[in-house]
C-alpha cells in the first residue's frame, strides 16, 4: 500500500461524511467530488465498503431509487449521529494534523 | 458469469438479503456505467469485495504463544535461546512459568535473570539496568527477569528472517537444578523422619516443644536463604 492510500484509509470515512453535509449524494458522485478535491480517483472497491460501514453504524442512511432508464442508485444522506461523529472525529483529525505539521516544521519541512 | 452476478452469488452466500443484493448490484452497475469502468479493475477480486462489503475483514492473526519453564540454573540460557527465535516473555505466571508470544514480524530478544527478592530490590535492579535498554519481564520468588529487544542495539538487523519451530519440550532442567532439588528432597525426608520419630516417642510436653523447635528451625532456614539472596541483591544493586 502506498503512503497516500494508507493516509486516505484513516480519513476516508470523515471525507465522505463531510461531502454529505451539503446534501444527499450517491457513490459515483461522491468519488467524483473527492477526485475534484485532489484525492485522486477513489475506486469503488475502496469507497463502497466505507459507505456500508457508515450505513451500518447509523451515520448515513441509504435510500434506493429506481431509475426510469438503466439501473437504480442508492442515495446516501447524513444522520444526526453522522453529523455528531463528523464534528467530533473531524476535530480530532485537525488536532492530529496540527501536531504533524508542527513536528514536520521543526524538521525543516516547508 | 459476469462480475456483478458473481458478486450477487457471493453476497447471498454471506447471508445478505435479496433486496439488499439487488439494490447493491443495481447501484454498482450504475456506478460502472457512469464512469464507463471495468468492474474487476474498479472493485477488485469479487470474493474480497464481497467480504469488504459485508464487513468481514477476517480476524487478526493471533500471535503464537508459548508457556514454558526452566530451573533458575538453566533459565538465562534457555530464555536467550528462545529469545533468539523471536519469543518475547510477557510475564512469569504464579507457577514460575514464562508466558511468551511471537508476533507477525518476530525480532530477537535478550534476557537476564537477577537475584532481587522483594519489590524494592526489583526496582533497584530495574534502575540499574534500564539505562542499558532492559525492561521488566516478570518475577518469581527471589528472581526478577528482564528483557531487551536486540533492536535497541542493532536496529533492523534484529528482525528475524525465519521463525524456527519451538521444541516440544516445555520444561528445561539443568544438572545443577536437579542436584539442588535432589539434595533439598533428601534433607526434607531426613528432617520429617527425625521429626516424626521424636513426636512418636516423646510425651505431650516434648511434642509441643519439638513442633515449636521445628517451626523456628524452618523459619531460620528460610530466613537464612532469603538473607543471602537479599545480601547478594544489595551488593549487586549498590
Amino acid at each position: 500500500m502506498d503512503r497516500r492510500s494508507s493516509w486516505l484509509k484513516g480519513v476516508l470515512d470523515l471525507l465522505v461524511l463531510a461531502e454529505l453535509t451539503e446534501g444527499e449524494s450517491y457513490g459515483y458522485a461522491l468519488a467524483a467530488g473527492l477526485d475534484e478535491a485532489g484525492f485522486g480517483r477513489i475506486k469503488g472497491g475502496t469507497l463502497y465498503p466505507v459507505l456500508n460501514r457508515l450505513e451500518e453504524a447509523g451515520l448515513v442512511v441509504a435510500e434506493f431509487r429506481a431509475a426510469e432508464k438503466g439501473p437504480g442508485r442508492r442515495y446516501y444522506h447524513l444522520t444526526d449521529q453522522g453529523r455528531e461523529v463528523l464534528a467530533e472525529q473531524g476535530a480530532a483529525w485537525l488536532e492530529f494534523d496540527t501536531s504533524v505539521r508542527e513536528v514536520l516544521k521543526k524538521g525543516g519541512v516547508r | 458469469m459476469n462480475y456483478l452476478d458473481e458478486l450477487a452469488t457471493l453476497l447471498r452466500e454471506r447471508g445478505v438479503s435479496e433486496d439488499r443484493i439487488r439494490s447493491t448490484t443495481d447501484d454498482l452497475s450504475a456506478f460502472l456505467a457512469e464512469g464507463d469502468l471495468d468492474p474487476e479493475e474498479e472493485f477488485g477480486p469479487p470474493t474480497e469485495f464481497a467480504d469488504d462489503l459485508v464487513g468481514e475483514e477476517g480476524p487478526e492473526p493471533a500471535p503464537e504463544s508459548l508457556v514454558w519453564a526452566a530451573d533458575s540454573f538453566a533459565a538465562t540460557e534457555r530464555l536467550n535461546e528462545l529469545g533468539a527465535q523471536g519469543w518475547e516473555v510477557d510475564r512469569v505466571d504464579r507457577f514460575g512459568r514464562f508466558v511468551s508470544h511471537r508476533g507477525e514480524q518476530p525480532q530477537i530478544w535478550e534476557y537476564r535473570q537477577e537475584i532481587a527478592p522483594g519489590r524494592r530490590e526489583r526496582e533497584r535492579s530495574l534502575g540499574r539496568l534500564a539505562p542499558e535498554g532492559w525492561e521488566p519481564a516478570g518475577h518469581y520468588f527471589t528472581f526478577a527477569y528482564f528483557k531487551r529487544a536486540r533492536a535497541a542495539l542493532v536496529g533492523p538487523a534484529a528482525e528475524l528472517a525465519e521463525r524456527p519451530e519451538p521444541t516440544r519440550k516445555r520444561f528445561f532442567w539443568s544438572p545443577a537444578g536437579l542436584l539442588t532439588i535432589g539434595i533439598a528432597l533428601v534433607v526434607l525426608v531426613i528432617s520429617l523422619y527425625s521429626l516424626g520419630g521424636t513426636l512418636w516417642e516423646g510425651d505431650n510436653a516434648d511434642r509441643v516443644a519439638t513442633m515449636a523447635g521445628a517451626g523456628v528451625g524452618a523459619l531460620i532456614g528460610v530466613g537464612a536463604v532469603l538473607g543471602v539472596f537479599w545480601l547478594v541483591a544489595r551488593v549487586r544493586n549498590r
